[in-house]
Parts: structure tokens; sequence; C-alpha cells
């Protein structure tokens, strides 16, 4: 079944890709070009047999879970942009989604970070993960939506019920990071504005063990601003928490008061562009296409890079998968980055997944290896931001509905968003 | 009366019959050794050189890094290098552990079947090496009750492949010598019947009873025996 998906996938690579908002546009191809290589990951990367993914294209790398939940979504865009045969890619869902369902190990239905790639067993001693969990569940309750009225609806819903999220909140009011069986509860809590958003999305939202929606209120939300983004800031300032969520969850329309968090990430994106250009002068990679600082290799290992609002650790190491996980916040700005990149290192920065995970021109350094999340998190977006494919299923979820009725108010007014924009541009 | 205690000077008394089968025992052990140690080989080492290979090792120390990397972007630790080095030398070490259980758990995977089937053709053998021995031991012990029935024809008959044939040659000729002897002491009898009914009448009759009731009780006694 692998070596199929890789013929598929490499023969509409030599064929040429399908075109889904005008043949002509090359734009297009390049975003075609970018998803269908990112794809190949997930595919390449992978253990056919129990369908795990690896966290990382480095020999020897564990399985992430995160990754896998990626990784499901991703193939399923690949079904439906023509690149990868449907009967293949619900083989390969449904394998993993049993294989987890059967052979991973779980705590309360928590699954454990990271996994040895040929046992699927507990690897590295890694913890019982909240967000990694709720990152798996969400691909899986995706693909469920995707193959409505089959099994992989069946197994998915399993898996996303017999998950105890209440144990997580080891009986404090926010969700704890994780938990591990030689220690108990970690220390550390989602108790501020981050990438968990999803996690607490599924823990309200689910039917069987819910927490109390008011665990969506007890994280704080601090405000910050740089030059004139004024928004609610992680303590990072990394961009990929103010993605994460939302290659799910549409917020578009979704409000908590007055704030908006897809309007929020559109201003995170803003100011981390601009803390780029504004630093442009310190290091010789940042500039106005060539910005996006998030968790990612860099010359010194992996790091969270952000930018301000926030403690904006960089060190001139930028992540390509920045610009590319936030092309739903700001289109215009995001594609001229990506294409910038493409045409000015590819010989150093693009393979055979698409962009490699980062680059620091300032160090002479440029990352040999492919993250699986930040491979997904870029094919993800891309397809929210041409087709909303993977929103407009979500956002059918019952538990996502249940969780939107009772943390947040929907408005219809949403016209005047970025993306839509660039559409209309177009 | 003191018994002489007597001590085997000679450890080969039959040198060909005990020297084949230390060689069986000796071969036999050196397949269970060569086996398990192929296995132990294979399943342990094996793994330990797989596991341990520079390659392997600096994959590892990658992995460590890497995710100890990731704890500290996600839990917000600082970079505190020492502090970070031992938690580094203490999940390597974790994950030697494992290596090491997980290349004890592969040697049993490996030596468990093995065992077990060797432990059959081992047991098959037993059956088919003591039944060389076993067979012979019964057959003396059937021939012997014959002879003791009776039946001086009897003999010590051994297949072609047991062992003991010396001493069933040696019981033959045993048996052989009785049947002789018991055909001569039957034809002396009767050569006596007949001269004592020659004297009879020059004997007193109550000699001539005497005699023929001893000679009666012998003939008794040899016609027991079927020669």
């Amino acid at each position: 079944m692998k070596r199929a998906l890789i013929l598929i996938l490499s023969l509409t690579a030599l064929f040429g890709f399908t075109p889904i908002l005008g043949a002509s546009s090359q734009d297009e191809r390049f975003l075609d070009k970018l998803q269908h290589d990112g794809i190949s990951y997930f595919v390449g990367e992978s253990n056919s047999r129990n369908g795990l993914i690896k966290d990382s294209s480095r020999p020897g790398a564990p399985s992430s879970i995160a990754a896998v939940g990626f990784g499901l979504v991703a193939l399923c865009v690949g079904e439906s942009r023509g690149w990868c045969d449907k009967d293949d890619v619900y083989n390969r869902v449904l394998g993993t989604l049993t294989t987890f369902r059967d052979v991973v190990q779980n705590e309360h239905g928590f699954f454990y970070h990271f996994l040895n790639m040929r046992t699927a067993r507990r690897a590295w001693n890694s913890e019982a993960s909240s967000i990694d969990t709720a990152l798996f569940l969400a691909g899986a309750l995706f693909c469920g939506e995707y193959f409505k009225g089959t099994e992989i609806e069946e197994v998915s819903r399993e898996l996303y019920e017999r998950v105890d999220w209440n144990w997580m909140l080891n009986e404090k009011d926010v969700l704890c990071m994780g938990w591990k069986p030689e220690s108990g509860f970690l220390e550390y809590y989602w108790d501020s504005y981050s990438e968990a958003m999803i996690l607490y999305a599924l823990a309200i939202g689910s039917p069987t063990h819910p927490i109390p929606s008011q665990a969506w209120f007890e994280w704080k939300r601090p405000v910050g601003s740089y030059k004139d983004f004024e928004l609610v800031y992680c303590t990072t300032g990394s961009l990929f928490t103010y993605q994460y969520a939302h290659a799910w969850i549409d917020f578009r329309a979704l409000y908590e008061g007055d704030v908006n968090y897809y309007t929020n990430s559109v201003k995170a994106t803003g100011a981390n562009r601009q803390f780029c250009i504004d630093n442009s002068d310190t290091y010789k990679t940042y500039g106005e296409n060539s910005w996006g600082l998030t968790a990612s290799i860099g010359p010194g290992g992996y790091r969270g890079y952000g930018a301000k609002p926030g403690e904006a650790i960089n060190d001139g190491t930028i992540a390509p998968c920045g610009m590319g996980g936030a092309i739903a916040f700001s289109p215009v700005e995001s594609l001229k980055g990506l294409k910038y990149l493409y045409s000015q290192y590819k010989d150093f920065l693009y393979g055979k997944y698409g962009f490699k995970d980062a680059f620091n021109i300032d160090k002479g350094w440029w990352a040999e290896e492919y993250l699986g999340i930040d491979v997904g998190i870029t094919v993800l977006m891309i397809e929210n931001y041409r087709s909303s494919l993977i929103w407009k299923k979500f956002m059918k979820l019952k538990p996502i509905r249940k969780w939107i009725s009772e943390c947040l108010t929907e408005s219809t007014n949403n016209s005047s968003l970025p993306m839509d924009q660039l559409k209309e541009n177009k | 009366m003191v018994i002489a205690h007597h001590k085997r000077r000679n450890y080969f008394i039959n040198k060909s019959f005990q020297l084949k089968y230390t060689l069986l025992i000796v071969g036999l052990l050196l397949v269970v050794m060569f086996v398990t140690g192929f296995g132990i080989y294979v399943g342990m080492w094996g793994s330990i050189i797989e596991n341990f290979s520079e390659f392997e090792v600096s994959q590892d120390l990658e992995n460590v890094r890497r995710i100890t990397d990731y704890e500290d972007v996600r839990y917000g630790k600082g970079d505190f290098r020492l502090e970070k080095i031992f938690r580094e030398a203490q999940l390597l070490s974790e994950k030697e552990r494992e290596t090491l259980w997980n290349a004890l758990a592969s040697v049993n995977r490996a030596l468990v079947p093995k065992v077990l089937i060797l432990c059959f053709f081992i047991f098959l053998g037993g059956i088919f090496l003591s039944h060389k021995i076993a067979g012979p031991m019964y057959r003396f012990e059937k021939s012997a009750e014959a002879i003791q029935e009776g039946d001086l024809k009897t003999r010590f008959n051994l297949r072609k492949d047991d062992e003991m044939k010396a001493t069933a040659s040696v019981l033959d000729k045993m048996a052989e010598s009785l049947h002789d002897d018991m055909s001569k002491l039957k034809g002396a009898v009767t050569a006596l019947e007949a001269k004592i009914g020659l004297i009879a009448k020059n004997i007193s009759k109550e000699d001539a009873e005497k005699l023929k009731e001893v000679v009666g009780q012998i003939d008794g006694i040899l016609s027991k025996y079927k020669t």
C-alpha cells in the first residue's frame, strides 16, 4: 500500500498537479507542489504496517503521535486533490486508528508522546501527553468526518470517547500537560494562551468525560503588543501556538467577548513578521519575505523561537513552516515569502518533502531534516486557505458544536478577513 | 568374616561400549551448547552489537538531545546546561536499560523455541538409545525365566543393532552347555533304569525298589527340562 501511495504521488509529481483554483495560476501550482511534497512525508516517513509516522525524517527518530494526527489529515488532503488513491488512504487511516485502538498503550485514553516506530510501544520514557493526544484525536475525528458512515468514523469516535479528560485535570481548574507512570502528573499545566485551545475544545466537547466548560475561561489571556499589533499572546511568542488549533478549528466567526482568535492570530502573524523586519539589520536571515519565528530546529538544537509580544527567543533562524502555517492569516505575505525562499534557497532548503525545517544564513546553517508537525501544519493550513476542507469538516463535529455553544458565540459577519481579501484579488 | 573392600581401578570395563556412549553424551551436550550459544549470540550479542553500534549510539544521543530540547520548549525551562546534561544522561541510561532488557527478551524469544525443539529430539534420542539397552535386558529376563522353567533350548537372541551382544553370546553358551549336560544326564538315567531292570533279579526286592525309587526321583527332576 505504501508503495502504491508513493507511486501515485510520484506520478502526479511527474505529470503535474490537480488545479483547484485555476490551472494557469503559478501560485496554485506552487501551493500544489508544497502540499504534494509535504504529503509525501507522511507516506515516506511512516511504517505502513502500523501507520505510525516519524517525528522527524532523521534516522532513528521515534514516532510522534502529533505527527500522526497531522499525517492522517494530510492523507485525506492528498485524496481530495486526487494525488492519493481513495482505497489506499482509507486502508492506511483505518490501519493507523486500529493500531491506536488495539496496540498503542494508553492511560485513561491518553497516548504517550513518542512511540517506537516498529513496536508502537512507549518510547523514551515519554509522558502520556494531553496536547499530543488532542492533536492526534483531532486528526482522527477529521478522518471520521471525511469518511463519514464508515468504520473509520466508529473507531475514531471510540478512541475519542474513551479519553477521560477529567482525569487530566488532576483536580485542578486547568488541564495538566501530561502524566508518567514513574512519577505521576507533570508539574506543568495548560494555564495560559497557547496551542492548547484544541485540547480544551475536545475536552469540553467530549460526550463521555467532559471537563467543566469553566476550564476554558480559567487559562490566562495575557495581552501584549508589538508596534501596532495588540493581541492575546503566548509566552514564547512562537508562531505555531497561534496556528495549531486553527488547523482544525475555523475561528473566523467565533467570538469570546470581543476577542476573535482568528483575528488574534492575524495580529500575531503581523507582529512576528514586523519583528523580523525590524531585526533584519541584526540577522541577515530576516526580512520582509523571510520571517516566521516559530519553534524549530536551529544551529544549537530545537528551540522555541518566537517574536514579541513574548519572550522572543531568536538567533537568526527561520523555519519556513512559520510562514506556511500562517497562510490563512496572511496569505499575501506568506505566499510571497514562501516563493521567495524557494527561489532564493531551494538548492539548500527544499527537498523531497518540501521545505526542510529551518535555516540560518547568519550562521551558514541549513537543516537537513524535516519535522512531521512542521510539514503537517504547512499542508493543513494551505488546504484551509485554499478550500477550507479541514475547517468545513471539523466544524460539523458534534463535540465542537458543543464546545462552541458552551464557551463562545458565533457571528456570520466575517467577510473582511485576510484570506478572503486575497481570493477576491484573484 | 571380613569382606574386603574392592575398588574398581579400571574404569573401562567395556571400552568400546563405554566410549560409544560417552561420545554420544558429549555430542548431545555439544549440540545443546551450540544451539544455546547461537541463540545467545543472535539474540543478545546481535542486539547489543546492533543497538550499540556507533550509528545507533549517535542516533540515541541525538534523540535524547532532541527530546530534552522539546521538553525545554514546552515546559519553558531555561537553558541550564548542567541540569540538562543530567536529564540527558538519565534518559540515555533509561534507554540503554530498555535496550538491554529487550536484548534479554530477544534471547529468550530466540532460545525458548530452539530449546523446546532440542528437548523433543533429545527425548526421542533417549528413547532410541535406551531401547538398545532396555531391549536386551528384557530379552535376558524372559530367556532366563524360560530356562528356569526348563526350556533349555531357549537362546538369548538379540537384534542386529542391540547392545550387550557379547553378554548374550556368553549366556547362550551357558544355556547350550546346560542343554548338552542335561541331555547327557537324561541318557545316563535311561541307561541306569535299563541296568536296574537287568540286575533286579540278583538283588533283594527291597533294594531293587529303593533303586527304582531314587532313579524315578532323578527322572522326575530331569523331565522338567526340555532338551
